[in-house]
């Protein structure tokens, strides 16, 4: 069954195949996740997100038209649940801000990179999370984000710019 | 640092994640070879590459935890809602034949009552008729 592609995979799911489904989840969590953080920049957020995404995208399967397009209807499903979750706080800015005082992220060394990851813009820190979530495919995550490949290129090159700045002109500064 | 550093640098960014083209490799490591401050500048961003590839390894034990978490809750999980839409949709449609297979029973049995009514009433007439 490992074999099977998402069609087929989604089609038995929309059956009530719980089994097939979570081949499903083994093949896109990640990224899924890597949305997540992207687009939050928090590891605690990020993982209730994905998890919720995960499970919301079993529930509304049959709201997907085109059973081959599993991969990107579950980011999207991802990248909208934070994009409420973020609505829901004063502000994105604020948030993160405030997130990274408080010490969301549990990763010892790299605490100071974490912090700059989350403090880079969103638009630019979703490309540089998938990139290296996806063994730094940059084609592959330009499919995932629907962008084009020079588009998430640049991103990607924009983000590791500012990431440099940060971590080098005093990041952990709040 | 000389005036092709600055243009340099934007593409060093991406030599080191490896998203630069092929044909601009060349290039950009023709100038580190010449440039100790742009190669400084390259040593530092790669600094920052491995500390990236490091720090974003570490998230797959927990990955595995996420996706263990996912698939008991799914386990728990109620059935996709196409289910119940397929059989709501199906009580809408079924509701609405039921509605006309009624009304076209009425009909056909309120048409046969007066097929057979005006047999009769014409039957009548003619015994009536005859019987005169």
């Amino acid at each position: 069954m490992n074999d099977f592609s998402d069609e087929i995979l989604v089609e038995a799911s929309r059956r009530g195949d719980r089994s097939a489904y979570a081949l499903l989840v083994k093949r896109h969590f990640r990224y899924v996740y890597a949305v997540c953080l992207g687009v939050l920049g928090n590891v605690h957020d990020a993982e209730d997100i994905a998890q919720d995404a995960m499970l919301k995208g079993w529930v509304k399967l049959s709201r997907l038209d085109k059973s081959d397009r599993y991969d990107k209807w579950i980011l999207r499903i991802a990248k909208n649940l934070c994009v409420d979750f973020l609505r829901r706080k004063k502000s994105a800015r604020a948030f993160f801000a405030e997130k990274a005082a408080l010490g969301g992220y549990k990763c010892g060394d790299n605490y100071d990179l974490a912090r700059a990851v989350a403090r880079l813009p969103q638009e630019i820190r979703l490309p540089l999370v998938m990139y290296y979530f996806d063994n730094k495919d940059a084609k592959a995550i330009a499919e995932k984000l629907e962008i084009s490949h020079s588009t998430a290129c640049q991103r990607i090159r924009t983000a590791r710019k500012q990431l440099h700045r940060l971590l080098t002109e005093g990041a952990d500064d709040g | 640092m000389g005036s092709d550093c600055d243009s340099i640098r934007d593409r060093v960014a991406e030599l080191i994640s490896g998203t630069l083209k092929e044909g601009e490799r060349a290039h950009i490591q023709g100038h580190l070879a010449e440039c100790p401050k742009c190669r400084a500048y390259a040593d530092r961003l790669e600094e920052e590459e491995q500390m990236l590839t490091g720090f974003f390894a570490t998230f797959d034990s927990g990955i595995s935890r996420l996706e263990t978490a996912v698939l008991n809750a799914l386990a728990g999980a109620e059935a996709p809602v196409r289910d119940r839409s397929i059989a709501l949709g199906r009580n809408v449609i079924g509701a609405a034949l039921a509605r006309h297979g009624l009304a076209a029973a009425v009909l056909v049995v309120v048409t046969v009552y007066f097929v057979i009514t005006l047999s009769w009433i014409s039957q009548i007439n003619e015994c009536i008729r005859l019987s005169m």
